[in-house]
Formats: C-alpha cells, sequence, structure tokens
C-alpha cells in the first residue's frame, strides 16, 4: 500500500520568464535527479527564431513544484505559414501530482496561448500519457510515427545479455556477416552530385526549402535559421551535418542530420533527413548510406530514426535495414485553441498522411 | 420545487453516492491522509489528491458503471463556459446528469 499526502500549503501560478531559467535547472534536478545547464534551457526557451517559450510556473512560497511549457514553431500548412506551437517539459513534483495543480497549469497556458495568437499546439505522447491527453484534455491523436531501427553491430547487445565477453565475439560474428550480406554498406552518390559535411546552413537551404514545403501540407518549417537554432547553435549535444550538392551549381538537393549519444553502448540517431519527393529517392538514399557509414566508423551499434510509413523516405529506410519498433510509436497530439475561426481545420490534420515528421521535430532527445 | 427540479435533485444525490463509492474505490490502493468522509462537496484534487492517472481510472469506472462510452470528459475538465480548476464530485455528477438527459 502506498501512502499519499494530501497537502494543502498555498499554491502560486504564473507565466515564468528569463531569470526563472536557474529555476528550472533546479526543478529538473529536483524531480529526475538530471543535471540540465542553464545554457540548455537558454536556447531552448529564449533563442528559437519562432519566439521565445511560454512556460507556466506552480509554485509554493518560492518552491517552483510545476512547470508547464510550449515552445513556438513555423509550420508550412498547405503552403501558408502558421504559428503552433509545441508542447514540452510537462514537469511537477511527485507531492503535488493532483488533478488541481494540473488544471490550473493547463488552464493559465490556455489564457497565455489565447493572448499571444497561437492557434494549435501538438506535442509527442507515449501510450501511458496518451489516453490521458485524449480522455482529460481533449487532444486529438493524428497517429504513431513510426520508430525504426537499424542495427550495425550485433556484439554489444550480445555483451550486454552475456556475462562471458569472449562468447559475444563469437555469436556476433557470423550475424554481423549476414547483416552487412543482406544490406547494401556502400551507397553511389549520384551522378554530378557531390556529398559535403557541413558545418551551418547557409542561403541555399532556404532555396531547398521552397522546393521541398510543398511536397508535404503539414510540416515544421526548416528555413536555414531555423536548422542553425536547432543543429547548429544547440547547447546540449553536437550533430552531423551532410548535405548533397549539384557539382556545377552548387544548389542543395538534400541533406541530413544525425548524432550519436552514450547509453548501455554507441546509439545513432536521424533527426532530420529532406529530399525532393520522386519515386527513386537517390538523394535520400546517398544521404542515408553516408550517415550509416559514419555512425559505423565510430562503432555505434544501432540507429534510431523516426518517419511516418507514408513519407516518401520511409522505403529507402526499410531499404537499408531500418526494421520499425512495434507498438513503440510516439504519438502525435494536436489541439486547436482558436475554438471558431481554426487555425487548420479538423479534418485536414487529423489526415495522418498530411504530416511529415522527423526525431528533430519533437525535444525526444533525454528519452530512448 | 417542480417535479422535473425535484427528480433531479433525487437523481443527483444517487448519482453522487454511485460516484463516492467509486472514488473510494479508485483510492483504495493508497492510503489516504484525507480524515473526512468523502461526500458530495469534496475537492478531488486538492482534498483527495487524485492525480491524472487517478482521474483518468476514475473515468474509465465512470464509464463502466453508468453504462456510457460517449461522455465527453474533456468538456467537464475544459468547458467552453470559463476554466475550472478543480472538480467536486457534485460537479461531476451534474455532467453525468446533463449527458444523460441529452
Amino acid at each position: 500500500m502506498t501512502s499519499r499526502k494530501v497537502r494543502r500549503p498555498s499554491l502560486s501560478f504564473r507565466l515564468g520568464k528569463e531569470s526563472d531559467i536557474p529555476l528550472l535547472s533546479g526543478l529538473e534536478r529536483s524531480i529526475s535527479g538530471a543535471t540540465v545547464s542553464d545554457s540548455y534551457w537558454d536556447w531552448k526557451y529564449y533563442k528559437n527564431p519562432a519566439g521565445h517559450a511560454l512556460f507556466v510556473l506552480a509554485l509554493t512560497g518560492e518552491r517552483v513544484i510545476g512547470r508547464l511549457a510550449v515552445i513556438p514553431a513555423r509550420f508550412s500548412v498547405g503552403g501558408q505559414e502558421i504559428i503552433g506551437a509545441q508542447e514540452v517539459d510537462v514537469t511537477v513534483a511527485e507531492d503535488f501530482r493532483r488533478l488541481d495543480v494540473l488544471l490550473s497549469m493547463i488552464n493559465l497556458e490556455r489564457e497565455i496561448l489565447s493572448q499571444e495568437g497561437i492557434g494549435f499546439t501538438y506535442g509527442f505522447t507515449v501510450d501511458s500519457t496518451s489516453t490521458i491527453a485524449q480522455t482529460l484534455m481533449g487532444k486529438t491523436k493524428i497517429g504513431a510515427v513510426a520508430r525504426l531501427v537499424k542495427i550495425l553491430n550485433v556484439r554489444p547487445h550480445i555483451e550486454n545479455r552475456l556475462s562471458f565477453g569472449f562468447l559475444s565475439g563469437i555469436i556476433s560474428l557470423p550475424i554481423n556477416f549476414v547483416l552487412k550480406a543482406i544490406y547494401p554498406q556502400k551507397f553511389e552518390t549520384p551522378s554530378r552530385k557531390q556529398i559535403r559535411k557541413i558545418t551551418r546552413f547557409d542561403s541555399r537551404f532556404d532555396d531547398l526549402w521552397q522546393r521541398v514545403k510543398n511536397d508535404h501540407n503539414i510540416i515544421v518549417t526548416r528555413n536555414s535559421t531555423y536548422l542553425n537554432w536547432r543543429y547548429v547553435r544547440a547547447v546540449h549535444r553536437t550533430y552531423e551535418i551532410f548535405c548533397i550538392e549539384d557539382e556545377s551549381t552548387g544548389a542543395v538537393e538534400g541533406f541530413i542530420v544525425f548524432g550519436l549519444k552514450k547509453d548501455k553502448f554507441l546509439i545513432g540517431e536521424i533527426f532530420e533527413i529532406l529530399s525532393l519527393k520522386t519515386e527513386d529517392d537517390v538523394i535520400a538514399r546517398s544521404l542515408l548510406g553516408v550517415a550509416l557509414e559514419k555512425m559505423r566508423q565510430k562503432k555505434a551499434a544501432v540507429v534510431r530514426c523516426w518517419m511516418f510509413e507514408h513519407s516518401h523516405i520511409f522505403p529507402e529506410l526499410t531499404r537499408a535495414g531500418f526494421i520499425q519498433r512495434k507498438k513503440k510509436g510516439r504519438d502525435i497530439m494536436f489541439r486547436n485553441f482558436a475554438v471558431h475561426s481554426k487555425a487548420i481545420s479538423d479534418v485536414f490534420v487529423k489526415e495522418v498522411g498530411n504530416w511529415y515528421i522527423t526525431k528533430g521535430d519533437s525535444d525526444d532527445e533525454y528519452r530512448s | 420545487m417542480k417535479w422535473r427540479e425535484k427528480q433531479h435533485s433525487l437523481c443527483k444525490e444517487l448519482v453522487e453516492r454511485d460516484l463516492i463509492r467509486l472514488v473510494e474505490e479508485t483510492a483504495s490502493g493508497w492510503e489516504s491522509f484525507y480524515e473526512k468522509p468523502i461526500g458530495s462537496d469534496t475537492w478531488l484534487g486538492a482534498e483527495l489528491a487524485l492525480s491524472s492517472v487517478d482521474v483518468l481510472r476514475l473515468v474509465v469506472a465512470i464509464r463502466d458503471f453508468f453504462g456510457n462510452d460517449h461522455l465527453p470528459f474533456p468538456e467537464l475538465f475544459f468547458p467552453e463556459n470559463g476554466p475550472v480548476i478543480d472538480l467536486r464530485i457534485s460537479d461531476v455528477a451534474e455532467f453525468i446528469l446533463r449527458h444523460d438527459e441529452s
């Protein structure tokens, strides 16, 4: 039997401000034990080119016991730009996880979003939070983004399960051999194109965005300003970026962003892959090939990626050996705020085929 | 009091009684420090400290017990006529009756 003490200290709720950043790091530390630097919150909440985050704090005296945040995002919806916001960082101290605290924070957040003219929010949930979001908060479930995984080297997986290290070497050798035989290791660069590693997104990526945006009905605006903030100026981790250029004109035809993180073994994560929609996407195939090769060289055991099955890139991922993790998708949740003049029509938004989402669209990086 | 109001009041009392039982069942897995008996004016959040997971369990129990899978619970938590920051047993009973009548 668990005990639950009903606490009734007076609570207050207010909109957070930049000077509250140290409180956010403290809240994170006290709840999850994680150390998150102030510079991370500054980057995420205050350097976003789409606008600064709106976050609600719940306090008892000086102590922050809850936080609910949204970060604005520019969307291209049917080619038209609309400001929405991603719901992130719902955190409540364990002894205050109760209905009145949650409702108070959500109501204040709604009021602020409405004042700021943000028409809709979206967010990602797992199975347990998905039901709460729909039943209690009236959010609309759009669909589950497939989470895909490709094994580059089985040895670390086997080592993780076996106590005898030498056995894992023997077992993994033939399995790795078969994996290499089934899935091609090298990918050719298309003729008259070149693949280049870059460290920032220049104006050519704005040209690519203009060409690509109409391929997708609902997509976060991936112009150079957004991409530089998201992947170049990020302070919490480093990303590798490769693009494909036309040899003669220098025009960018597509790009990929990936990164590595250490868990039980080294994990590669593809955050972004963008190319023009074609039947036979040699650009995406080449970019995937480069990324996988680089991650293999760095000894990643596995690579993870998110992609909707309807995306033109999905077949390229399965061709490269990515397997869909059943029942482990992330649900996208959506909520229109403007009741009478909706930012996006419910019918349009509920059609999952209209959406393009990658791992980079979420702030899911601290979870598996 | 008109006949219809009397009926409504009687029904509400019965619904509240069933709700109190459901809340007690939902809360049976933990030892509550809330010592007063649960009544129609008891707050689910501030007094019973029900978490979102507890509330979700209660929602499922209400749907099962009252045989209504279509109760629009988001309207209870986020009504169009203004925000609510907590709910009493009587608010939930009113909501169930309203949607039972419609």
